[in-house]
């Protein structure tokens, strides 16, 4: 029989892999459980005899043979042990620890004396050569399994120096999939809105705080960032014409364009999972209510009818249904209803003020934002079907505006534990919660769908 | 011919008692209402307000025989409201008179008490000046608070007597819960405003509302005196 722990592992790592859970209960409990069937790992977050996968990810070598690396090569290095640090399923060794000589061996997997690796913890293994010539960066990164030592994943990339990082985080996302099954999110974004002298303007930047960018420098109010389906657009308020309308604006750059610019209210604009849908509160029927509308702008549809504030549409993974907030008992709870706006049924049964639903991609859960009975703004996950309530954070400032990552492990938010308000990142129960950003003042922030075919 | 009627009476009967109840029953609250407001002038009265005060003091006096109109025709609930539009102002009118007053001062020496920003006002319209400003609300609520509905009546009366006259009303929040749920709260505060103002009187065109949420705090503090601040619904001319 399957035992519930081997389903908590299945849905975290491979939803769509039965063969994976046959192999799991064959395979039991060596530490280095790998399998037959898909070369996949037992990796399992929330039961008390969870273990991160170790991992160990020597500096990553200069080909060239010189003693100090090009910086570029630094980062690599860097990058991608800050990406398996963020991942709550993996635990990078301390290098100082390894004892394999680093001159002796080569990146071929006959070349590496697995023993050196077994023996300081590791389960895998990432080793990567680089050449930098001028501006020019070749990188050979390979990702081996320590007891077979075998080699699972291995990419030749070739690009300018300053693509180092991107290398890094490509490659990462390799092994996640060779580990799991499903897509790593190292090459998604988040965008957010930054508090600036004169109003709000619309950022993007990388997960770990780099590369961040300005979507919107009008000097206006621009809030509540969301991403399109194809990751090419954000979908905000704006109230660069005076009235709070909606827009969509290229993330690289361009003319905003106006997606909705009712009277009043036009916020929170949802995009459906298939992309042909928008799901937006608009106040111009004098009440804040969901309407929905084809991506077109057409066919504007009402789904709401309360004297009370209905708003934040987030979509189920399925399309099927629309999570929300609604203050029509009195106090904001998170409701759900069918994509029709049939079949109300309020979720949240605790707490007298939650916010922020977000749907996570898996469909299980949805985050929102409650305030405690200390009028403290914590990140909670309900299940939509058995109400099931968990605290993601407690006693660390406010924390606020949850959104999930695309693989739904992770959740990025905003908490003021450092004083101001930053962007953080947790794993999806609550673990392994790091800050993103260096300054204050960011505030809704929005994880992108994976950005990288 | 009396065959049939007495059927008729006998269903009248009992709706003309439930009539009586059903209006007996709010007539009693608006004669409340009334002796509320009358009370009110009385204290008025007795602090010289319709020296001090004499516009204020007059629309309450207006408004308390409106009030004792409507109650006579039988609109109650009318009667009701009009009756504390009256107490309202009378109360207004005696809180703004001390010896050797006048309008204008009073006016603007009500700000604190009322918790009208004199700054704001400072910038205002001149015709609209001394009734423009700002109103507050209650922790996650739009309701016009009493202490609000004296300043209002005040932009009424002046704006239903020119409808050239044009404010803005924005409405704004506390720097706690959401960004979109609380720029759906601060509308909803513009449009208690707007409500009421048309309610007494002036013409929808005239109010135009907007809501900034939290995104435009005038105190960036988190105490609980700094959250009340934020809480407002500003009147600007247009």
């Amino acid at each position: 029989m399957r035992r519930p722990r081997d389903e908590v592992i299945l849905r975290r790592l491979c939803p769509h892999a039965p063969l994976l859970l046959l192999a799991l209960t064959a395979v039991a409990l060596p530490a280095q459980a790998q399998t037959e069937a898909g070369k996949r790992t037992v990796i399992e977050i929330g039961s008390p005899d969870f273990r991160p996968y170790p991992l160990a990810i020597p500096d990553i070598r200069d080909m060239a043979g010189e003693k100090t690396p090009a910086p570029a090569i630094r980062e690599m290095t860097d990058t991608l042990r800050w990406n398996f640090d963020l991942a709550a399923t993996f635990k990078v060794l301390d290098p100082k620890s390894y004892i394999a000589d680093p001159k002796k061996e080569g990146l071929a997997a006959a070349s590496i004396k697995f023993e050196d690796w077994v023996n300081v913890g590791a389960d895998g293994l990432i080793k990567g050569g680089v050449t930098v010539a001028g501006d020019t960066l070749k990188a050979d990164l390979r990702f081996f399994d320590v007891a077979s030592g075998r080699q699972l994943v291995q990419k030749s990339y070739t690009g300018k120096v300053e693509d180092a990082k991107r290398f890094a985080r490509a490659f990462s996302d390799e092994v996640i999939f060779a580990l799991t099954g499903t897509r790593g999110i190292f090459q998604t974004r988040l965008a957010a809105v930054r508090k600036t002298k004169s109003g709000r303007e619309l950022w993007v930047m990388d997960l770990d705080g780099e590369g961040a960018t300005a979507v919107t420098n009008n000097g206006s109010i621009n809030l509540l960032p969301a991403w399109s389906r194809n990751g090419q657009e954000l979908i905000f308020t704006s109230y660069i014409r005076h009235n709070p309308n909606l827009y969509s604006t290229p993330v690289g750059g361009g003319r905003p364009r106006l997606l909705s610019g009712e009277r009043g209210l036009n916020t929170g604009g949802a995009m459906s999972p298939d992309g042909s849908k928008l799901a937006l509160t608009l106040s111009r029927d004098g009440n804040s209510e969901i309407y929905v509308m084809n991506a077109d702008g057409t066919g504007l549809k009402r789904l709401t009818n309360e004297w009370a504030i209905d708003s934040s549409p987030s979509w189920s993974p399925n399309g099927k249904r629309i999570a929300f907030v609604s203050s029509r008992w009195g106090d904001p709870h998170i409701f759900v209803m069918n994509a029709d706006g049939t079949g109300v049924k309020r979720i949240t049964d605790r707490g007298t003020y939650n916010q922020t639903p977000d749907w996570s991609p898996k469909g299980d859960l949805i985050a929102f934002t409650a305030r405690d009975e200390r009028n403290v703004f914590d990140i909670f996950t309900v299940n939509p079907e058995t109400k099931e309530i968990r605290r993601l954070t407690q006693d660390q400032g406010n924390n606020e505006e949850p959104s999930f990552s695309p693989d739904g492990n992770h959740i990025v938010f905003t908490s003021t534990r450092e004083g101001k308000s930053q962007i953080w990142i947790m794993a999806v129960d609550g673990s392994n919660q790091r800050r993103i950003t260096k300054k204050g003042g960011f505030t809704t922030p929005a994880w992108s769908p994976y950005l990288v075919k | 011919m009396s065959g049939s009627i007495q059927p008729r009476t006998l269903i009248a009967l009992p709706l003309l008692a439930a009539l009586i109840f059903s209006t007996g029953c709010p007539k009693k609250t608006a004669d409340l209402e009334l002796e509320a407001a009358r009370a009110a002038m009385d204290e008025a009265r007795k602090k010289k307000a319709n020296d001090c005060a004499q516009e204020t003091y007059q629309a309450a006096e207006a408004a308390i025989a409106e009030a004792k109109r409507l109650a006579e025709a039988g609109e109650i609930e009318d009667a009701k409201k009009k009756a504390g539009e009256a107490k309202a102002l009378a109360e207004q009118a005696a809180a703004a008179s001390r010896p050797g007053c006048d309008e204008k001062k009073t006016a603007d020496d009500e700000g604190p008490k009322e918790k009208v920003t004199d700054a704001t006002a400072a910038n205002m319209n001149m015709k609209l000046g001394d009734a423009v400003g700002t109103i507050y609300f209650d922790y996650n609520d739009a309701t016009i608070r009493e202490d609000s509905k004296a300043v209002l009546s005040r932009v009424a009366e002046v704006m239903s007597k020119d409808q050239g006259l044009k404010v803005e009303v924005e409405g704004h929040c506390d720097v706690r819960g959401s960004t979109e749920y609380n720029l759906h709260l601060g509308e909803r505060r513009a449009r208690s405003v707007m409500k009421y103002l048309v309610a007494q009187g002036v013409e929808p065109k005239q109010v135009e509302i907007i809501s900034y949420g939290e995104e435009r705090p005038v105190d960036m503090g988190m105490s609980e005196e700094a959250h009340q601040r934020n809480r407002r619904a500003e009147l600007k001319p247009q």
